[in-house]
């Protein structure tokens, strides 16, 4: 009866975590770009659709000598064209304020298919383009929430087994 | 409040993980063997409690909960939340493991320090003990932002301007965290007051 009030508050913490965190990630900056018609559109944001606004982006090469400038505008996007024959890696870093930094890697085989430069360089990235492989889109798994709890408590319990043993072996 | 991979310099990285590991090792020495369900389900308290968010007009925040889990825990505090922040980077990527020491020093100093600071104003009334709740919440929540800043300083950002940015930027996360953190001390003390450290537990 020691510990009744457990039983009721990890499930509560559980419950609470599952509900408000659907589409919810804390202050984790989520940076996904992918190269299309001849540009580069990133999109970028702290989850649950909040997005990344007039954040810095630098965009840089496989040796980190950077190739691109920007920032984000009010829906967390940029877009621009890919330089005229860039055949490597492209690194994308985004600062979102102190302390909060986000990177996302082309490779550089993704950006065969989208060498065409296209007139509307600098464009913002139209909607609802992105690939469905975009994080931006991904929810928090409740699973890895009550996984991470049974760890805490698995954690706990290892603990005290081990003192116990250690007390036990004391004269 | 988590700081991400690839912000801070190896040196302040390198010696966070060091001063994390000796004030874990020491807050594992003193915690105490029939606390540990209680510091199991702080820890899972604090680990949850950055996914949960608050909308408060256009900003979001979201909770911390290291006032709570310091004033409830003291130096055990050190071990419950590197667990948790450990946890949060593997499953979340929030942080990451590099910057794991450092971001334990930033949520758990200022957590034990609202230990030592509030701790005493516990149990002598039921208001005192809700404004306990709310300094622990406030205080630990400024303690991290100044340490937060502090961190940025040794890299390369300036110690005033950036500090002062933090902090502007949590006020509503500190007012949220000192009344959650007062509410939940309050709750406790009147139906769980076991969980409290054991100089309080006069009622």
């Amino acid at each position: 009866m020691k510990y009744r009030h457990s039983f009721f508050l990890v499930p509560a913490l559980v419950l609470i975590s599952t509900v408000c965190t659907t589409q919810a990630l804390a202050h984790k900056v989520i940076v996904f770009a992918w190269p299309e018609d001849g540009q580069v559109h990133i999109e970028a944001g702290f989850g649950g659709k909040r997005p990344a606004k007039n954040c810095e982006i630098t965009a840089s090469d496989s040796a980190g000598t950077p190739v691109y400038k920007g920032t984000t505008d009010d829906l967390g996007r940029h877009s621009f064209a890919i330089p005229e024959g860039y055949a490597s890696d492209m690194t994308i870093v985004l600062k979102a304020g102190p302390g909060h930094k986000g990177s996302w890697t082309i490779a550089a085989d993704e950006f065969m298919d989208s060498q065409e430069p296209s007139p509307q360089s600098d464009a913002p990235a139209p909607k609802n383009t992105a690939p469905k492989n975009n994080p931006l889109n991904q929810g928090t798994d409740p699973m890895k929430i009550i996984a991470g709890i049974a760890v805490i408590f698995g954690l706990a319990y290892v603990a005290r087994r081990f003192r116990a043993k250690k007390n036990t072996e004391q004269p | 409040m988590h700081i991400s991979e690839g912000v801070l310099s190896g040196t302040v990285l390198g010696a966070g993980a060091a001063v994390a590991i000796g004030c874990t090792a020491l807050g594992l020495k003193k915690l105490d063997d029939q606390k540990m369900v209680h510091t199991a389900i702080l820890a899972s308290a604090f680990f949850v409690a950055s996914l949960i968010h608050v909308n408060i007009g256009p900003v979001s925040v979201h909770l911390i909960l290291n006032g709570v889990v310091g004033l409830l825990l003291g130096l055990a505090a050190f071990p419950a939340i590197l667990t948790a922040l450990a946890l949060q980077s593997v499953f979340f990527q929030y942080g990451g493991l590099t910057a794991l020491g450092v971001n334990t020093l930033i949520m758990a100093v200022p957590a034990v320090a609202v230990h030592y600071l509030c701790r005493p104003l516990l149990g002598r009334s039921s208001q005192l003990n809700f404004v306990a709740g709310f300094l622990a919440g406030t205080l630990s929540i400024m303690g991290a932002c100044l340490l937060l800043g502090a961190a940025l300083w040794f890299t390369d950002e300036q110690f005033m301007a950036t500090s002062v940015a933090i902090i502007t930027g949590h006020v509503p996360v500190m007012i949220i965290e000192g009344l959650i953190t007062g509410f939940c001390v309050s709750f406790l003390m009147r139906v769980y007051p076991e969980i409290l450290p054991k100089k309080v537990m006069l009622t």
